[in-house]
């Protein structure tokens, strides 16, 4: 059966090609009915989503929340805390995958920005401050400007990747992608121009992007 | 610009990670639009992030996916009490356009019955306004004709008892000739009136205006034309005639000078 119904879906694309994000929800139906643990495209996970449909959710989750979870995780040390953001991303998704534009990226980024933009509020909450500062865990020696570490997620992902820059590049990389900080900010707490800054975060993206790829 | 040294420039990895600017941003879709390359580059580093943070994924602690699931039931539980609502048979969808394609295709006689009719009075309606406004037009004419200066109105004296009466107005300029009938008695249906101008030169020699029918009161009728006349007169003839004058016949006549 699933051959036919194939077809249909590729006719469909075609027609909506324009807007890939949008698959053939005829055939997404089909397809679950008759393998319900169906590995999704991230096309028809989307539209799937759209529908607020449960078992795309779930298989969101299960595929997805772990390398969500190292991003938060990196940005935010205590696991506990992690999790509580996860949660919030999570549901963010759900409620604002209609929002998402595959035109401008794969769904994965986008989820990935979500997650990173969660982790930097919560780092950034008063709440979340004042709580470390009564742990007394914050390094504040550096200035504040100390990598964000934690033995269980710092040798992994982007921050393994990290380790291979030099000190300088690290830092950028840190205070700008795990810290969230603008330009602009660092520019500032560094005590460079703008424009420098601006050139060596590229630099080290560059050889970072040397390093993933 | 040169879309490699851009790509190259680190902006595509920057914008994956969410590091530009919102201008930055904005500026970067919009050469994704123009630049297959620049998008081609894009996907490649999302790819490779996506694969290396997958690669590298530690699980998450247990249990968050229950209250995420407990949280999102919660919300589409409310919304979703309207769109679960059983849905009406497939049969009764169909009466409902039956009944709607029957209503419309009424409504749709009804309206085209209404046009016609109205489109059939109103083309009465224009015919009476056309046939008004022309008499209305030629009435206006003829009220030009009879004020015009040159025009010479000709008395028709009546020389029978039960003779027309009539007044010739008479345009020596344009020569244009109307007779302004007052009464004029009905005549047997093989009898005419006929208008002539007669010319004294060695007798009387008349000229035909044209012939008309009886039965009238107080309408204008335009004749032929006269060049030259020295007086009008009106006899009786037989439909259609196309001779000479009977004026054994003759009900009235009016000279132009006055003498």
């Amino acid at each position: 059966m699933r051959p036919r119904f194939r077809k249909i879906c590729i006719k469909k694309y075609f027609v909506n090609k324009a807007s890939r994000n949008r698959g053939c929800f005829f055939c997404l139906s089909f397809d679950q009915l008759l393998e319900p643990n169906t590995k999704y495209s991230e096309q028809e996970l989307v539209v799937l989503l759209n529908e607020q449909n449960n078992n795309a959710f779930n298989y969101l989750y299960d595929h997805y929340s772990g390398a969500l979870f190292t991003i938060i995780n990196q940005i935010v040390p205590d696991r506990d805390m992690a999790g509580d953001v996860l949660q919030e991303v999570f549901i963010n998704i759900w409620k604002k995958i209609n929002t998402y534009d595959a035109s401008k990226g794969r769904l994965f980024t986008w989820m990935l920005n979500i997650a990173r933009n969660a982790a930097i509020d919560k780092i950034r909450s008063k709440g979340y401050r004042d709580n470390q500062r009564n742990q007394a865990i914050v390094e504040t020696e550096n200035s504040g400007m100390s990598m964000s570490s934690n033995p269980t997620v710092s040798d992994v992902g982007l921050k393994r990747v990290l380790t291979t820059l030099n000190a300088e590049s690290r830092k950028l990389i840190d205070l700008s992608y795990f810290q969230g900080f603008t330009h602009e900010e660092i520019a500032k707490m560094l005590g460079i121009p703008l424009g420098t800054v601006k050139t060596r975060i590229r630099t080290a993206i560059i050889q970072l992007r040397s390093m993933i790829q | 610009m040169n879309i490699k040294e851009y790509i190259s420039s680190g902006v595509v990895e920057s914008y994956v990670l969410g590091l530009l600017s919102a201008q930055e941003r904005f500026e970067f879709e919009q050469y994704c639009e123009t630049y297959p390359e620049l998008r081609a580059a894009r996907e490649s580093f999302e790819l490779a992030i996506e694969k290396q943070a997958m690669e590298n994924a530690v699980a998450a602690p247990a249990g968050i996916k229950e209250k995420i699931l407990s949280a999102i039931d919660q919300k589409s539980k409310t919304s979703k009490i309207i769109s679960m609502e059983p849905t009406t048979p497939r049969r009764s969808g169909f009466s409902w356009i039956a009944a709607a394609s029957v209503i419309l295709f009424l409504v749709a006689g009804y309206f085209a019955y209404n046009f016609y009719n109205k489109n059939k009075e109103l083309k009465r309606s224009n015919e009476e306004m056309t046939a008004k406004y022309n008499t209305a037009d030629s009435l206006l004419n003829e009220r030009k004709v009879l004020e015009a200066e040159n025009v010479t109105v000709v008395n028709m004296v009546a020389m029978k008892p039960n003779a027309p009466s009539a007044n010739i107005y008479w345009d020596t300029t344009s020569a244009n000739v109307y007779m302004l009938v007052k009464n004029m008695p009905k005549l047997a249906s093989d009898k005419q009136y006929q208008l002539w101008s007669l010319i004294d030169s060695n007798g009387l020699r008349p000229t035909s205006l044209g012939l008309f029918d009886g039965g009238k009161e107080k309408v204008i009728i335009k004749m032929n034309n006269a060049q030259k006349a020295d007086a009008f007169a009106i006899t009786i003839e037989k439909r259609g005639n196309t001779g000479g004058p009977d004026l054994g016949q003759l009900q009235n006549m009016g000279k132009t000078k006055l003498q």
